[in-house]
């Protein structure tokens, strides 16, 4: 088997040829390709950033590896087993983009009632309950109607029912959406947990420094089409494009007078931030010393996925129809 | 600018009111007729209201004793002419409502002005009740003495119990031998025999009917008693009596003063020697003069 | 675990209930029992001798209406709000099939009926007793085959709501059939009053729901016994009939694309 020989990881989720179209319009006349011919895999244990713009085929690929839609062509599998195959449920959780809850029930009925569908003892769901309602700081609200829930709490309770059955593999579908900084922070350290705890991650997202943090692997989608796939550090130039210098005071006039080297200049209240080329800076650190000015820092800046991605999406032209969410 | 916009409402309720009175008039005559029977066939009635058909027809037979009653009871000059239609719709809707047929065959067959005075829409309304319920004997009971008392058939009348023991096994026995009373011509004591059946069986309107006329056959018995007296006092002193007391003092009859059972006294015409039953009494009708 | 899909199913078929008793489907019981008083007391006064026959009249209808609104509005809404709410989306992704999803809906809606109509049923036997009147078991046998008739409008609006594509429509749809199948011996005279070929007539009786089969109402007033046998073949009729619309529900919400 792959996995026995060193050196070849394991595939948690394996995609491959997978197409799908819709008919838009009235009577389904036109068709829209969502995606074309997509193949990738995501290795066990790792954190697996599905990145796009909206209306690129992130949400699609997820339906149809859920079972809520069907692709025209291609197979997919998760843990090994065929997508159609109800046996990966057991070990797998999935959050789906703006989910929606009873709101009749209160969290602690709706976990478990989820817990319900997957066999567990009462026992295992009310601890498990329990548990992740502590996990994701619901407890507090534990009992009230999810009627009355704000949207950053159904987006934590929409992960702690993914997790109800412990899974190997979590599906998160913009995970960050709707939560505030506490929240994020609290879905990043879950994140990092569940992959300290060996599970894999596989979310999708639009806020690409959400990624840069968390992801060993990404994969760039636009338009159905998957632009790239891999480690970051492999897509990313890991060279130095510029410095950034801030600076405090000094001769204005000295420091306006260095033009070569200098990409951009901005002024921020009495400081001064001047993005610099490499080659120039020891220069400009000079005459700003110079001119009596303060340094307060000199940061080494590398392309971002941000900028990785810009540039991917203005290499590739995109088709001539509405992106829809 | 408030309390003047407040004042507008005083003229403004007026004219919502005087307008509503306006279109009520208009509506009146259209509406009453289509008010009353909602439909203009008992049968196409029916057919539209599947599953539902008893409690329409609990509503129309209400409407039925709404109607009569009210007709009867509030109007001097009361007209039933929807009755028949009412029962009839009731009737198709649930044809086993076996009181609508009892019931709304005494309404329209009484008398004008305590009934509509339709003694054949009566009969056929009973007729129609034995068609959807051949296994009642009640109705073929109701539908004998209907044409015994209302129709004055007294053959017809003994067909019909006859037929009804039977048709239907269980009738009780009595049936058969009213039958034979009532071809013997033997008028009053067999509708006496009706008159106490119904007047222990029935109720309300049945019963206050069935004791109003068990009181004219006494009242009758009465009248026939003290003519044949007379008859005899004729025979025995060439002349009639000149009055009653004469009568009773030469010992044909005890009471001078006979009272029918209302408590009204009966009069005698000393002309032509009849004794009548009082005028004014509850039970007089111009036949039993 | 014995069945998993059996628990599986019983899961979502307590949650329905629970969800009816939550969203307050049953406080329709509040405005029968008020129907079911005020007829008793009232109605009976106004009529000749007929104060036992409304109420049992009257509470039977009651059943059958307000059992009906039921089944249609809130089967309708079955399925089709977990679509429209996305509701569904989670839930599908645990070890539930589409097909256990539609018989633990189908069956917790005929459990809120079923607690539904029984309350309705003490309701009338306490009203014919505030009558003075003595409770008729007869009226059970109507009761129950208006019982089975409900059951079949639940599934013919879980059939339209995964079928139709908005819950107006689905429910337009669940009424007409429901409407038409009242009125089959209407459809199946057809031919005599109307050009239509016997042929059509026929097939459109037998493929109609024969709602015709659950009227036991005036046998149960008029306290005529109704023969075992009878009960037997209007209930296979109700199996048979459900199974087709069932097994037809969970063909189209199977392949169903959920947008």
């Amino acid at each position: 088997m792959a996995s026995e020989i060193p050196g070849v990881r394991k595939v948690a989720v394996s995609i491959s040829n997978l197409s799908k179209s819709y008919g838009v319009g009235f009577l389904a006349r036109r068709s829209r390709q969502a995606l074309h011919n997509l193949s990738l895999d995501v290795h066990e244990g790792e954190v697996f950033g599905y990145l796009g713009p909206n209306g690129s085929g992130k949400t699609t690929t997820l339906k149809i590896l859920m079972g809520l839609s069907f692709a025209e062509s291609g197979t997919a599998s998760l843990l090994g087993l065929p997508q159609g195959d109800p046996g990966w449920r057991y070990r797998v959780g999935y959050l789906p983009e703006h989910p929606y809850f009873y709101d009749y029930l209160t969290a602690s009925e709706y976990l478990d009632y989820v817990g319900q569908l997957f066999g567990q003892s009462k026992q295992r769901r009310r601890e498990q309950a329990r548990r992740l309602l502590e996990r994701v700081r619901l407890t507090n609200v534990g009992s009230l109607p999810v009627r009355r829930y704000s949207k950053g709490m159904c987006q934590r309770l929409g992960i702690a029912q993914a997790l109800m059955n412990d899974p190997e593999l979590v599906f998160l579908d913009e995970p960050m959406s709707g939560l505030d900084p506490i929240g994020r922070r609290l879905v990043r350290d879950l994140i990092l947990e569940l992959k300290a705890q060996g599970r894999t991650v596989f979310f999708s997202t639009h806020i690409l420094s959400d990624a840069e943090t968390l992801c060993d692997r990404v994969a760039l989608l636009r338009s159905g089409r998957l632009l790239s796939v891999g480690r970051l550090d492999e897509i990313l130039n890991q060279d130095v494009s510029h410095f950034e210098v801030l600076l405090s005071g000094g001769d204005a006039a000295a420091l306006e007078r260095i033009a070569s080297g200098v990409r951009e200049r901005m002024a921020l209240g009495e400081r001064v931030k001047l993005d610099v080329d490499e080659s120039a800076l020891g220069q400009i650190l000079a005459v700003a010393l110079q001119s009596g000015a303060r340094i307060l820092s000199v940061q080494p800046v590398r392309q971002s996925l941000e900028d990785y991605f810009m540039k991917e999406m203005a290499a590739t032209p995109s088709q001539a129809w509405p992106l829809l969410d | 600018m408030r309390r003047l916009l407040a004042l507008l409402l005083v003229p403004i309720t007026a004219a919502v009111v005087y307008v509503q009175r306006r279109i009520d008039a208009e509506l009146a005559g259209f509406a009453a007729r289509e008010r009353l029977l909602f439909a203009d066939s008992p049968d196409r009635l029916r057919q539209l209201v599947p599953g539902f058909e008893l409690v329409l027809a609990d509503i129309y037979w209400l409407r039925t004793v709404q109607y009569y009653g009210s007709e009867s009871l509030f109007n001097a000059e009361p007209r039933y002419d929807e009755l028949r239609t009412l029962i009839e719709i009731t009737t198709t809707l649930d044809p086993r409502l076996e009181l609508a047929y009892r019931y709304g065959a005494v309404f329209l067959s009484e008398g004008f002005p305590i009934g509509a005075g339709q003694p054949e829409a009566g009969k056929e309304i009973l007729e129609k009740g034995v068609r959807a319920n051949p296994d009642s004997w009640r109705l073929r009971w109701d539908l004998g003495a209907h044409w015994f008392f209302f129709m004055k058939n007294p053959k017809q009348a003994a067909d019909v119990l006859r037929q009804a023991r039977k048709h239907v096994p269980s009738a009780p026995f009595w049936l058969e031998s009213l039958a034979a009373r009532f071809l013997e011509g033997d008028d009053r004591s067999s509708a006496r025999e009706i008159w106490r059946h119904q007047y222990e069986t029935g109720e309300g309107v049945i019963r206050e009917n069935a004791l109003y006329n068990l009181q004219v056959l006494d009242a009758l018995d009465i009248r026939d008693a003290y003519r044949a007296a007379i008859a005899r006092f004729r025979a025995a002193h060439g002349r009639p009596p000149e009055s009653l007391g004469e009568l009773a003092q030469a010992g044909y009859v005890r009471d001078a003063a006979p009272r029918d059972p209302t408590g009204a006294p009966f009069v005698y015409d000393a002309a032509d020697g009849r004794v009548k039953m009082a005028r004014t009494s509850r039970l007089w009708r111009s036949k039993y003069e | 675990m014995a069945a998993p899909g059996l628990s599986r199913v019983v899961a979502v078929a307590a949650n329905t209930f629970r969800e009816s008793v939550r969203e307050r489907v049953l406080y329709n019981l509040v405005l029968f029992a008020v129907v079911m008083t005020f007829s008793s007391l009232v109605l009976g006064e106004l009529s000749i001798r007929q104060d036992e026959k409304i109420v049992k009249d009257l509470g039977l209808a009651s059943i059958d209406v307000f059992g009906t609104l039921i089944a249609l509005f809130v089967g309708v809404g079955l399925i089709r709000k977990e679509i429209e709410r996305r509701s569904l989306y989670p839930l599908l992704c645990k070890p539930l099939s589409r097909g256990e999803f539609l018989i633990g809906k189908f069956l917790g809606l005929s459990f809120t009926l079923l607690v539904n109509v029984a309350l309705m049923t003490l309701g009338v036997f306490g009203a014919l007793l505030l009558a003075g009147r003595p409770a008729d078991l007869h009226l059970l046998t109507a009761i129950y085959a208006i019982y089975l008739g409900l059951l079949l409008t639940v599934g013919l609006a879980l059939f339209f709501s995964t079928l139709a594509s908005s819950q107006l429509l689905a429910t337009l749809w669940t009424f007409s059939l429901v409407v038409a199948g009242r009125f089959s011996d209407v459809v199946r005279n057809m031919q005599q009053v109307t050009s239509v070929p016997r042929w059509l007539s026929e097939t459109l009786y037998y493929l109609l729901p024969n709602y015709r089969n659950f009227d036991l109402k005036a046998r149960a007033v008029y306290g005529e016994a109704v023969s075992p046998d009878l009960l037997a073949w209007i209930t296979a009729y109700a199996a048979l009939y459900l199974s087709a619309v069932l097994f037809g529900a969970h063909q189209a919400f199977r392949r169903r694309e959920l947008s």
